[in-house]
């Protein structure tokens, strides 16, 4: 077996020791009890938004300095992938909002910053669709990837904690996180884990859509 | 939704607190799931095995459910033990999907 293919099997068996030490290793919240270990999953999607967001940008910087349509379809899988873990940071924060707060969406500074967010991303692939050649496509889009990315440590760090949110905050004011050591483990692991299984659906999607060009 | 009646009320808040623990990650792996979906239908994966995955899925979650409405927990454990059952199995049919679509990409 290859080398890779022992990665994706350790990432099996890591992911899949984190399901079980979400449960049984992490004790449950003192302020949250069992619904605490929502973070656990929560964050690392959310992580793994941000960071498909920037390969995004990186290769949309690379786009316009090489004029290389393999950087603009890296960049394009980039923003997808991102779309999709925004959207289910989205779905599950609201999972969350409604046992904490008692509504789904209650339009508070982290849930509107990650709807913004989700727009100006739909609106990445909505100017992708609008331009039919692929030299004007691929330049347009990677200066939107970079604009648009300029926004994300805005939306997603800094709004939802200048403004008064109730969405809990797992880093304090000294910046240290603010978890049991167990929990914290799990997270750190889960981190890894959702950002390898993101580096894996990347490799795959840029794949496809390679083949899918050459055909 | 679920009838929990003969239970306390603490053992329902937790029983509760699981499913949304559940909803969380059966809502994450649902739309990873659909993204391969997605990218299996570009390169000829069986769309009738994944569809038989899914389905697979929707099973679980119900026998979860029904264990719950069953009122046959006294405690939270059995709870926690279905939750982490029903996620390590959803994650395990993810991977053998993106396995599956890596190897086909390939040739």
């Amino acid at each position: 077996m290859k080398f890779s293919g022992v990665l994706k099997l350790l990432l099996l068996f890591w992911l899949g020791g984190v399901i079980l030490a979400a449960f049984f290793y992490a004790p449950a919240d003192r302020a949250l009890g069992e619904a605490g270990r929502v973070i656990i999953f929560h964050i690392p999607v959310a992580w793994v938004t941000v960071l498909a967001f920037l390969v995004s940008c990186v290769y949309g910087v690379q786009f316009l300095r090489r004029r290389d349509l393999g950087d603009d379809l890296r960049a394009a899988a980039a923003a997808e992938l991102g779309l999709l873990f925004a959207m289910l940071a989205t779905v599950t924060g609201s999972i969350f909002a409604r046992i904490t707060w008692g509504s789904f969406w209650n339009w508070d500074p982290r849930e509107t910053s990650i709807f913004i967010l989700l727009l100006i991303y739909a609106a990445y692939f909505a100017l992708r669709s609008a331009v039919e050649d692929e030299e004007r496509r691929g330049r347009l889009s990677a200066v939107y990837a970079i604009v648009a990315f300029v926004t994300v440590p805005f939306l997603v760090f800094v709004v939802p904690r200048v403004y008064f949110s109730l969405h809990p905050d797992i880093i304090t004011p000294t910046g240290k996180l603010e978890m049991g050591a167990r929990t914290l483990q799990v997270f750190l692991a889960s981190l890894g884990g959702f950002t390898g299984l993101f580096a894996w659906m990347y490799q795959l999607a840029v794949r496809i859509g390679e083949r899918r060009q050459q055909a | 939704m679920l009838c929990l009646g003969s239970m306390d009320a603490l053992l329902v808040d937790q029983v509760m607190a699981v499913y949304v623990v559940v909803a969380v990650a059966m809502a994450i792996l649902g739309g990873i799931y659909a993204y391969v979906w997605r990218l299996s239908a570009m390169t000829g994966l069986s769309q009738r095995r994944l569809g038989l995955g899914f389905a697979g899925m929707v099973v679980l979650w119900l026998v979860l459910a029904a264990a719950a409405a069953a009122r046959v927990f006294a405690t939270v454990e059995p709870v926690l033990v279905l939750a982490a059952l029903a996620i390590l199995s959803i994650w395990a049919l993810i991977f053998y999907f993106l396995w599956e679509l890596d190897r086909t990409s390939r040739t």
